[in-house]
């Protein structure tokens, strides 16, 4: 799969894929402009060698389902907000997929998904953790990230998170550390604007204010989704149609974040059935809609 | 006054996901039973913040997705399991959790693993069993 990718053009409305949504992109080929594919969804990995087999047949219906769509990388894998050492192993396996789709950038969430558990390779923590927002670990990450960003040899995105629990004795907020990371690295943001409302939810975070100290500059991506209740607890659960808060915040977003290039949808696979292909194309219709809005405002 | 020293990361998040795959463990830690924490490699600073996020009411939602995210990986790739387990469900994955408390990103890994599990931990159903190693040739065509 090469040579189909001239980018996006700015900024354009992509879905993160998953093997519910192959037939409907396949059928609609343009539907949406870019595709955000988690790249650990196309290998199988074990502790046996090779480490890392591709999975033909996921790898079979992903590439039907492009369609010389241009791709981004959307990883999970690397925990880079971890305490581990970054994973040099992992990260030879997403440059071998980035040499066989040509990602635009690749992005991850700013939390922690590998832990030590005993002998053997490190456990998934089933959930992201969220990360002490301190210079100690900003002194961590930092070369992690630049390691990253060295090896893929294209733009690394770190997102916001939707966190239930605060580390206590953080030395600056979220969108400071952000900041800092992305001046020390070069590297970007992922704002992922139903995160954002789940903290504010959940957490009474104020996401203007939020807004107001993040350098919207290093924004190349947003990500958009529904959730749902949980018990008392609003969830990111990827299950429907966006809330209007989160177009709301959209609104605000797009005029000042000049590097933006792409909206992303996301929808889990098991909601995709309920929303259908119809629902689905609503959803992009009102990310287009805003994105036009925004354009008619400009002087 | 606690003074927030800089912390190791890693045994932090190890005895974070701990506490997030065991409520009975958050339950004993807001008891005042600390001594599980021996365990990790914490400074007091790692203690102390570990300690103030088990009394956060947010640990039962993460507590709700941990077993949540791992159950769909299961009902995701060996549903006649999940179907034929019944009434059996709920013991049964809390159990096999307990034994293997690291998730893994990779669906197959986990559920050859829990398909192991029923089989020795139901060897007098014969149909269950059966069911098992049904799923795991699944599993293995599926992944090759």
């Amino acid at each position: 799969m090469t040579g189909c990718q001239d980018g996006p053009k700015s900024p354009d409305v992509g879905i993160v894929y998953n093997s519910a949504l192959a037939g409907t992109l396949i059928a609609n080929p343009d539907m949406v402009d870019v595709i955000s594919v988690v790249p650990e969804t196309l290998w199988h990995e074990s502790d046996g060698s090779p480490r890392y087999r591709w999975i033909e047949g996921a790898v079979q219906l992903f590439e039907e389902s492009l369609n010389c769509i241009p791709v981004v990388f959307h990883g999970i894998g690397l925990s880079i907000g971890s305490g581990l050492p970054l994973d040099i192993g992992h990260l030879d396996q997403v440059a071998a997929a980035a040499e066989r789709y040509h990602p635009l950038w690749y992005s991850e969430h700013l939390a922690a998904f590998k832990v030590s558990c005993g002998p053997g390779r490190p456990a998934h923590s089933g959930v992201g953790l969220p990360v002490p927002l301190d210079r100690q670990t900003l002194r961590q990450l930092v070369p992690k990230v630049a390691t990253a960003t060295a090896r893929l040899r294209m733009p690394v995105l770190l997102e916001n998170s939707a966190i239930y629990v605060e580390v206590p004795g953080t030395e600056m907020s979220e969108a400071q550390f952000l900041n800092r990371l992305c001046d020390e690295t070069g590297s970007y943001i992922l704002l992922d604007l139903h995160n954002l409302m789940t903290n504010e939810v959940n957490l009474s975070w104020d996401a203007d204010r939020y807004l107001g100290e993040l350098d919207l500059s290093r924004v190349k991506e947003i990500h958009v989704a529904g959730g749902a209740m949980l018990g008392r607890w609003y969830t990111d659960a990827h299950s429907g149609a966006c809330p209007e808060r989160v177009l709301a915040l959209l609104d605000m977003v797009v005029p000042a974040a000049p590097a933006l290039r792409l909206i992303t949808f996301e929808l889990h696979e098991s909601h995709f059935r309920r929303l259908g292909p119809s629902g689905l194309e609503a959803e992009l219709s009102r990310l287009r809609a805003s994105i036009d809005k925004v354009a008619s405002d400009l002087p | 006054m606690i003074r927030w020293l800089p912390i190791s990361l890693d045994g932090f998040y190890s005895s974070l996901a701990a506490l997030i795959r065991d409520p009975g463990l958050i339950r004993r830690t807001r008891s005042g039973d600390h001594d599980w924490l021996l365990e990790f490699d914490l400074s007091p600073a790692e203690r102390e913040r570990i300690l103030v996020m088990a009394g956060q009411a947010g640990m039962e939602v993460m507590c709700s997705l941990y077993r949540s995210n791992r159950l769909a990986a299961l009902v995701d790739t060996v549903p006649a399991i999940i179907r034929a387990l019944g009434d059996r469900l709920e013991s049964t994955v809390s159990d096999f959790w307990a034994v293997n408390p690291g998730s893994d990103l990779q669906f197959r890994t986990e559920a050859v693993a829990f398909c192991g599990f029923v089989r020795q931990r139901y060897a007098e159903d014969p149909a269950l069993t059966g069911i098992t190693v049904d799923a795991e040739r699944s599993l293995n065509s599926m992944y090759e």
